[in-house]
């Protein structure tokens, strides 16, 4: 069985309009591997990435993660299941402005027992140096660098990533995927990141292509491309 | 467009909008309830009076009243009716019970229950302890001025001649007035008046107002210069019909005494005292409210906007002006001030009087609303130009920004290291989440500021009601539980140089009698002047048992040793300390001069105590003694009556009713107290859940993030809530220090020339103040938890705001 199952998930948001923003959606990710979620803008990987990180729930539907019903979970599993298994990374960051570099991520590490350590997850990142500066003193790369190390620092089974380098510049971007891929390649962490930039997808091991809520294409890239080797 | 966009904003922030509406409402409420409180119990007590043609002057005469003597009175300027009239103190089983003649023109009775009386053995009662259908029977011998001694209550009244319920004292029975019944004139058998009542023409006739005590002090003196000749041709005619039997010196005491409402009507003047300490509590305590409720109203509206910055931007950046920018800030404001400000204004005004004057024991009818537009004018436009003005500069201060910058976020103020951090000792020891929320706390000093001005207000508003009440009911029990220690005091009908012509009266009544000198003078200097007794004991050793001497600031004891004994408010208001010279003078304006050996604790009436010697030395006569103080052997009553029958008493009053008596006089003023108190309790509730719910809304993000992050709702909650938490800590401890320094402001405010108030805060009272602020703090963090469980994590994460 896969570490990821999928299985025909619907999600509708009723209220004054109903939305139906996912529907008869299935797919399965491989422990390990690095997989990018592709989609226009409203084609619904946001929320699919969000039933994926337990922050909401689907309508209908299974969502198996490592072996457990994610979409079974009460609330109190679901506050468990993020804080152990998920490591969230969101386009605008979402530091704590009043938290320096390095208490950001301990911020993270105090909420579970197997987190590395900061110092040494800022320097994976490459920003050992920076560690006593305040967000706002940081660039935007600086800033998602962070956010990034903060979700990792958990060591989570998980690392979801929605559009982060969508308020970043290319170069900036580029960088930010290197990361991402080589953190998914050395610890083993699957990672599951979405982007409207169909170009990035070729570093990834699976591409799910995503359109009117349901799942449109999924490719196996046998040679996934190395971060350098993409034109943006 | 702008319109619904502030409705929106109304119902977006529906708690914080309410929060708003409802201190206004408060500061509001409280403040024209409590200005209009005593004006409306005085305008029921006008008409009352004007309704029942309440006396302004009463007349007794030694020797009766004639219908020469009503006529000549009526003939005094501006004297518009005079009544002779009736009463005599009967007992009714052992109580002092005053039956008054029901007059027409004059004092009439306010009827509660049943009707006028059409025979003669019918009687209308006090309501205060009869009832229609009731019997009065009047003991055997205190009845033959009447003709009938049995009556039949046939109505209850409330008498304009009592106020409240110290009806005053009797020279029978056991001294003291328990009751009134008002009987037909005819069953009087009188052949004069026992009292003439008057009333004047004047335009102020409103109960404790300046000009009407002119008025009526001018006709007083009129009236007594009508009275020295009355006596004298009274006193002619005596002893021209007596053929020289009666000698003209044995009638020279008599006289007529001329009184005002104040004394003539029972409980008048400690109502007005108790009017003027409502009043001035009415004046200074909303001063602190409205500080606290300008503070608060402003620091939301400002905040809310500060918030809502990236809102303005793009509305600036679709076109709209500056202009209706504002204006949809300004609805909301206005919107929020008006309905806060009118329902505060009549929720307030209708309330508050009614609980002020039932917090009194008074005789008037029920309180009517009065509606006063123009205080209703004056605070909606002054509480909505105050919010106006903080909208405008609120707004003007983020509108100064171009439309593109005001669309980015604030820029968050860099992170500094905090001073606690350089303190290595102290921070390498606190736990993360506590550095966090050092950091925290320092970071937002203004948010943190204004969370501790509130919570200090608050808290010093409701320890400030609790110290009130301290410092007022401890008055009469420190006085006569504490200071005196005698258990009765007798005035005698003339002074005596010891104690021998008394002894048989006295005796298996009161033990261990001891004789005073008491006598009336004033301290005075150029522009200030104070009533005190000057007493002097007969026997040192059973003075220093009946009254402490303690010192006024340490407590030691004192003695004559150390001279002249004065009490705290003469020192402090002539400004003398021990070794200065006071300067008093007597009832005919002679001057003596005093050294001062010692001033002592002492709460009630102003004395000094001196000995024998020192008063022969200071005035230059010896002392006669005019009143005993003593311990009880018999039962009250039973003093008080054998003694009053002598003859040779003029007053028994015992120690324990006075405790009660005083304890009453500030009944009224301690249950005002118990309203400021829970007032004060619900605008602390009311300005926590607006800091709290100011708080949430700006951190939402910073708390989505944490939920995503896996921190439970408890985790972000204390997250959120220990930096409150502490604050409002720190907020009580300020609160607490700044009450003691403005209780005494108050506190001398409040003050009278008779008593002097406690100015101690008992520790209950910190307690009670703290406990109360806490778990109203308490109560927030609930609210805050709940909000924080309703925060959704993926609306709030959504984009930059």
């Amino acid at each position: 069985m896969a570490f990821i199952e999928f299985k025909d998930v619907r999600k509708e948001y009723t209220g004054e309009v109903n939305v139906l923003a996912v529907n008869n959606c299935s797919f399965e990710i491989e422990e390990g591997e690095f997989v990018v979620i592709l989609g226009q803008s409203g084609a619904g990987k946001t929320t699919i990435l969000n039933m994926l990180g337990g922050m909401d729930i689907p309508s209908k539907g299974k969502i198996i993660v490592d072996g457990k019903r994610v979409d079974k979970f009460s609330n109190k599993e679901l506050v468990e299941y993020r804080r152990h298994d998920i490591g969230f990374v969101f386009q605008f960051y979402n530091l704590i402005a009043n938290l320096t570099t390095i208490e950001n991520i301990e911020l993270a590490c105090q909420l579970c027992k197997d987190a590395l350590e900061p110092k040494v997850i800022l320097k994976l990142v490459g920003l050992d140096h920076r560690m006593k500066n305040f967000p706002s003193q940081l660039s935007g790369g600086e800033q998602q660098r962070v956010a990034i190390a903060r979700a990792i620092a958990k060591n989570p089974k998980l690392l979801l990533c929605d559009e982060p380098t969508g308020a970043l510049d290319s170069e900036t971007g580029k960088k930010i995927f290197d990361l991402l891929i080589k953190n998914c390649k050395n610890m083993g962490m699957t990672t599951v990141v979405i982007t409207h930039n169909s170009s990035i997808s070729e570093v990834a091991d699976k591409v799910i292509t995503i359109k009117n809520g349901t799942v449109d294409n999924i490719k196996i890239n046998k040679r996934p491309k190395k971060v350098s080797e993409i034109e943006w | 467009m702008l319109i619904k966009n502030s409705l929106k904003k109304i119902k977006k922030s529906f708690g914080r909008y309410l929060s708003l509406v409802l201190i206004i409402f408060i500061g509001v409420g409280f403040y024209t309830g409590i200005i209009e409180s005593i004006p409306n119990i005085k305008r029921v007590q006008t008409e009352f009076y004007n309704d029942k043609n309440t006396m302004d002057i009463k007349v007794l005469s030694t020797l009766g009243l004639n219908d020469e003597d009503i006529l000549e009175i009526s003939k005094v300027d501006d004297v518009s009716v005079v009544v002779g009239s009736y009463s005599v103190d009967t007992l009714v089983d052992d109580n002092v019970v005053r039956v008054h003649a029901i007059e027409e023109e004059i004092n009439r009775p306010l009827l509660l229950d049943g009707k006028m009386p059409k025979n003669s053995d019918e009687c209308l009662a006090d309501d205060n302890y009869y009832d229609v259908g009731d019997i009065i029977t009047i003991k055997e011998g205190y009845s033959d001025d009447l003709s009938i001694s049995e009556y039949k209550v046939v109505g209850t009244i409330y008498s304009p001649m009592y106020t409240g319920n110290e009806y005053g004292i009797s020279d029978i029975g056991n001294g003291k007035l328990y009751s009134f019944i008002y009987v037909d004139k005819d069953n009087f058998l009188f052949d004069y008046y026992t009292e003439a009542f008057v009333s004047i023409n004047t335009d102020d006739d409103i109960p404790y107002n300046e000009d009407y005590y002119e008025d009526v002090e001018d006709v007083i003196e009129d009236i007594k210069l009508v009275g020295e000749e009355r006596i004298n041709d009274r006193i002619n005619n005596i002893v021209a019909s007596s053929f020289g039997m009666i000698t003209k010196e044995s009638l020279s005491n008599n006289t007529w005494y001329v009184m005002n409402r104040g004394e003539a009507i029972a409980s008048y003047l400690i109502l007005g005292s108790q009017y003027d300490q409502v009043t001035t509590i009415a004046n200074i305590i909303p001063i602190f409210f409205i500080i606290i409720v300008a503070l608060m109203t402003s620091n939301t509206m400002k905040r809310m906007i500060t918030e809502e910055r990236g809102e303005m931007g793009t509305l600036l950046s679709l076109g709209f002006s500056n202009k209706s920018v504002i204006f949809t800030y300004l609805l909301y404001v206005i919107s929020a001030t008006l309905s806060g400000s009118i329902l505060g204004y009549f929720i307030g005004t209708l309330l508050l009087p009614q609980i002020v004057y039932n917090c009194f024991p008074i005789f008037f009818p029920d309180i009517k609303y009065y509606f006063d537009f123009g205080l209703l004018l004056v605070s909606v436009v002054v509480s909505c130009l105050l919010m106006i003005c903080v909208t405008i500069s609120a707004c003007r201060k983020e509108l100064k920004d171009r439309p593109a910058y005001l669309l980015r976020p604030i820029a968050p103020k860099s992170g500094k290291i905090i001073l606690l951090e350089r303190i290595h000792f102290i921070w390498s020891r606190l736990s993360f989440s506590m550095k966090i929320t050092m950091r925290n706390i320092s970071r937002y000093k203004s948010r943190v500021l204004i969370t501790l001005i509130g919570s200090a207000g608050c808290c010093f508003l409701i320890l400030l009601g609790f110290a009130l009440r301290d410092s007022i009911r401890m008055v009469g029990t420190k006085q006569y539980n504490d200071i005196v220690k005698y258990d009765n005091l007798i005035v005698l009908n003339k002074s005596v140089d010891d104690f021998s012509s008394l002894k048989y009266d006295f005796s298996g009544l009161v033990e261990d009698e001891l004789l005073l000198s008491q006598s009336s003078y004033k301290a005075v200097n150029d522009e200030d002047n104070l009533d005190l007794y000057v007493v002097v004991p007969e026997n040192e050793e059973l003075f220093y048992k009946y009254f402490l001497l303690n010192d006024n600031k340490n407590g030691s004891k004192l003695t004559f040793e150390d001279g002249i004994i004065i009490t705290p408010k003469i020192a402090e208001r002539f400004d003398v300390e021990v070794g200065d010279i006071l300067t008093i003078e007597s009832s005919d304006k002679e001057k003596f001069r005093i050294r001062v050996g010692g001033i002592i604790e002492n709460y009630v009436s102003n004395y000094i105590y001196m000995t024998r010697d020192k008063y022969l030395e200071i005035f230059g006569e010896d002392v006669s003694y005019n009143v005993v103080v003593s311990k009880n052997v018999a039962s009250s009553d039973e003093i008080a009556r054998k003694l009053l029958n002598t003859g040779k008493v003029v007053s028994v009053s015992f120690s324990k009713d006075m405790l009660k008596s005083a304890n009453e006089m500030v009944e009224g003023l301690d249950e005002v107290v118990v309203v400021l108190v829970i007032i004060s309790c619900m605008l602390a509730i009311t300005v926590l859940y607006n800091l709290t719910s100011i708080n949430i809304s700006e951190r939402t993000r910073e708390i989505a993030t944490l939920k995503v992050l896996g921190f439970t709702d408890k985790e972000s909650n204390s997250y959120i809530y220990r930096e409150t938490m502490i604050t409002v800590c720190f907020g009580i401890i300020l609160g607490m220090l700044i009450t003691p320094p403005l209780h005494n402001i108050v506190m001398s405010y409040l003050e009278v020339d008779t008593l002097v108030f406690l100015k101690m805060i008992k520790i209950e009272s910190y307690i009670y103040a703290l406990v109360l602020t806490f778990i109203f703090a308490l109560i927030m963090q609930v609210v805050t938890y709940l909000k924080i469980k309703k925060i959704d994590m993926i609306e709030s994460l959504k984009s930059v705001e």
